[in-house]
């Protein structure tokens, strides 16, 4: 199959599945035990928040189309290429290496219950590096096609849940105050950081130049909003407050429930495909910009002895160590402040990408 | 070099293959109960052991029991009699004994949240008057038990099945809940009223009528009999305004005659007497709370301070018999 370049519908499709990692990454939990039922506030609030990220950034993507590792390389002064390749390289392998070990013990609770937690990490980073090495092109091709199957699950799920919905449980809402509201809007909102940042980092000459490139990723940010809402809701009015703090993947929990006229039962495992695609965008585009970051500083040599390196040491680092959810916050939060500097520092040096 | 690569690849994507089980190795636990004696868990689990004999699967029941200081320990013991996997994901029936729910409920609600295996939408029953080896012993099918309870459900209301998710819910919300419950007589499966626990403990056990009435006020009453009446369908819509409850029902009845006074009196009488025992039978509080939260917040001992007001919309029911249903013999 000849791929020439990322068509903007494949770009919306990535945004959509970086921006679904919430659901993994933080967990409806999160929200759930901050605001209680007035969760579903915070998703409206942290949305708008989100959308004006994504307007921002798809702004900056225009003015600044070589990305960050191309920009940082050609314009920026080695004092501060220096500074912001080891803390991108950092942060960036730190948050993937966060939602690799989610997705493999997410794996190992609920779908290869009798795998042993090394094999599952093997078996993955294989496909991933796989995925990786086939470069930009083929991620976001995958992502489109594995979008209608996204799709698909999303409404086979909600359409198995509806007789389970009872709205009372959505009751009380506004019973939280106002700081706690912002502050699970705001954990909402960073979720959206390291997905924007990775989508960054794309060099625009790998997309295909249309006039209209976008409209269509913010309709599927839109989107991903719009479904992560609808799934919290369902959420909340299938298992009530009480329980879905208890879960760390309440979502897991409802899919046991749907029985589609007692013949099509236990569709939990199909159904978690969601969560693993949610969850593997990510870690395949951070493992894309780490290998990016090692290419541009060996000029290309030996691509596959360094993703090579990079598979080793995300399993090692995940059998050994347990990251928390603050840790994958905090980055997102220095991310977003190293990025706010890389801005001010690219204003400084007057960009000119002609 | 791409072949060698791509049977290392299999390899790995193959682990499956690696830890397949055949049906007829596996012990498929159908009932689960537990006990407390002696400051010790005792577990019964019946098992439905698929044997393959000529390519068809025939099942059988067998029994094992253990004991243990903790369930994990008591489980071990089950695993170390049993030569076929144990597994626990088809569990269609819970059985708690009087001692198990007054000792460690929350422990053994706790194992159940722990172990991932099992899927909590099985139903959990209570059993009284007879011990639980005893009756494991009889080697029932939950299947049996289930239908006993779904049937009495909706032709009686004389009991409401309840699942281990609900349970969980109901507990989460006010540590109160209720379990169906049944015994032996007579060498039978005999269903009893529904039994209420309260803060984790066992607190008493409805009788048949108020099981009737307990149904007919949470809108889950199909068909039932509250001598002389027959009720053939029944709505009922709960609303609250601060500490007033209103009752609306919608019923469908064979005889009109004295039936709202009756019903009112009866209704009354048994929310009464569990609003002085302090107890939120119908967890109206959380109705409250869930339509007037400030008032919720702002009102201590708000179960005692409820009043309940009911209104019927009855309906006789048609009997489409013409004239005389008895003449008189020539």
């Amino acid at each position: 199959m000849k791929l020439d370049k990322i068509t903007s519908y494949q770009y919306a499709t990535l945004t959509f599945f970086l921006l679904n990692s919430f659901s993994m990454n933080v967990g409806y939990y999160t929200l759930t035990n901050q605001t209680g039922n007035d969760c579903i506030f915070s998703i409206l609030l942290g949305g708008i928040l989100i959308l004006i990220l994504a307007s921002l950034i798809f702004y900056l993507h225009e003015k600044y189309p070589d990305g960050i590792i191309e920009t940082l390389r050609k314009k920026f002064p080695i004092f501060l290429q220096i500074l912001f390749y080891p803390c991108f390289f950092l942060l960036i392998a730190a948050s993937s290496i966060y939602s690799f070990s989610l997705l493999i013990s997410f794996l190992h609770y609920y779908v290869l219950k009798e795998v042993g937690l090394l094999t599952i990490s093997f078996s993955l980073m294989i496909t991933v590096l796989y995925i990786v090495k086939k470069g930009i092109k083929t991620i976001s091709k995958i992502s489109e096609i594995f979008f209608y199957f996204s799709i698909f699950i999303f409404f086979f799920g909600a359409i198995g849940l509806i007789k389970y919905l009872n709205l009372s449980n959505l009751k009380p809402l506004l019973t939280t105050t106002i700081q706690k509201n912002i502050s699970s809007s705001l954990t909402y909102f960073l979720s959206s950081i390291i997905p924007f940042f990775l989508l960054f980092s794309i060099p625009k000459k790998e997309m295909e130049p249309t006039k209209n490139f976008k409209k269509l990723p913010y309709l599927l940010t839109l989107l991903s909003i719009i479904l992560t809402f609808i799934q919290l809701v369902i959420i909340l009015s299938v298992l009530g407050i009480h329980l879905t703090n208890i879960y760390q993947n309440p979502d897991m929990i409802i899919y046991k429930k749907i029985s589609f006229l007692n013949i099509l039962e236990r569709v939990e495992v199909f159904l978690a495909f969601n969560n693993i695609l949610n969850s593997l965008f990510i870690i395949i585009l951070g493992i894309h910009f780490m290998n990016q970051m090692i290419n541009s500083l060996l000029k290309k040599k030996k691509e596959h002895i360094s993703l090579a390196l990079i598979g080793l040491f995300f399993i090692m680092v995940t059998t050994l160590f347990t990251f928390p959810l603050s840790l994958y916050l905090k980055t997102s939060i220095l991310i977003f402040l190293l990025f706010g500097i890389f801005i001010l520092c690219c204003l400084k040096y007057k960009y000119n990408h002609h | 070099m791409k072949r060698w690569l791509f049977i290392c690849i299999s390899i790995f994507l193959l682990t499956g293959c690696t830890s397949y089980t055949e049906l007829n190795e596996l012990s498929i636990v159908n009932t689960l109960g537990i006990d407390y004696q002696e400051n010790k868990y005792q577990l019964t689990v019946n098992v439905m052991d698929g044997n393959l004999d000529d390519g068809k699967i025939e099942e059988k029941i067998t029994t094992y029991t253990s004991q243990g200081t903790t369930l994990e320990e008591a489980f071990q013991m089950i695993y170390r009699k049993s030569e076929k996997r144990i597994y626990l994901s088809h569990i269609d029936l819970l059985i708690l004994t009087e001692d198990a729910i007054n000792n460690h409920l929350i422990d053994i609600i706790e194992n159940f949240l722990q172990n991932n295996e099992y899927r909590n939408n099985f139903n959990v029953v209570l059993l009284k008057d007879i011990s639980l080896k005893d009756f494991m012993e009889k080697k029932l099918v939950a299947e049996q038990i289930n239908n006993l309870l779904n049937t009495n459900y909706k032709e009686t209301a004389m009991t409401k099945p309840q699942d281990l998710e609900t349970m969980m819910q109901e507990l989460l919300m006010d540590k109160n809940t209720y379990l169906p419950t049944i015994t032996d007589q007579n060498d039978e499966i005999f269903l009893r009223g529904l039994t209420l626990i309260k803060n984790n403990q066992i607190l008493e056990e409805l009788t048949i009528e108020d099981t009737i009435l307990f149904n007919l006020l949470k809108n889950t009453l199909h068909k039932t009999t509250i001598s002389p009446y027959m009720i053939s369908e029944n709505q009922t819509l709960v609303t609250t305004k601060k500490n007033e409850i209103y009752f609306h029902f919608h019923t469908i009845v064979n005889q009109k005659d004295d039936f709202e006074k009756q019903m009112k009196s009866k209704l009354l009488s048994f929310l009464t007497k569990y609003q002085q025992k302090d107890y939120d039978i119908l967890k109206l509080t959380q109705k409250i709370y869930q339509n007037d939260y400030h008032y919720y917040q702002q009102t201590p001992n708000l179960l005692s301070k409820l009043n309940f007001h009911f209104s019927f919309e009855i309906k006789e029911k048609e009997n489409y018999l013409q004239g005389e249903l008895f003449y008189e013999t020539r």
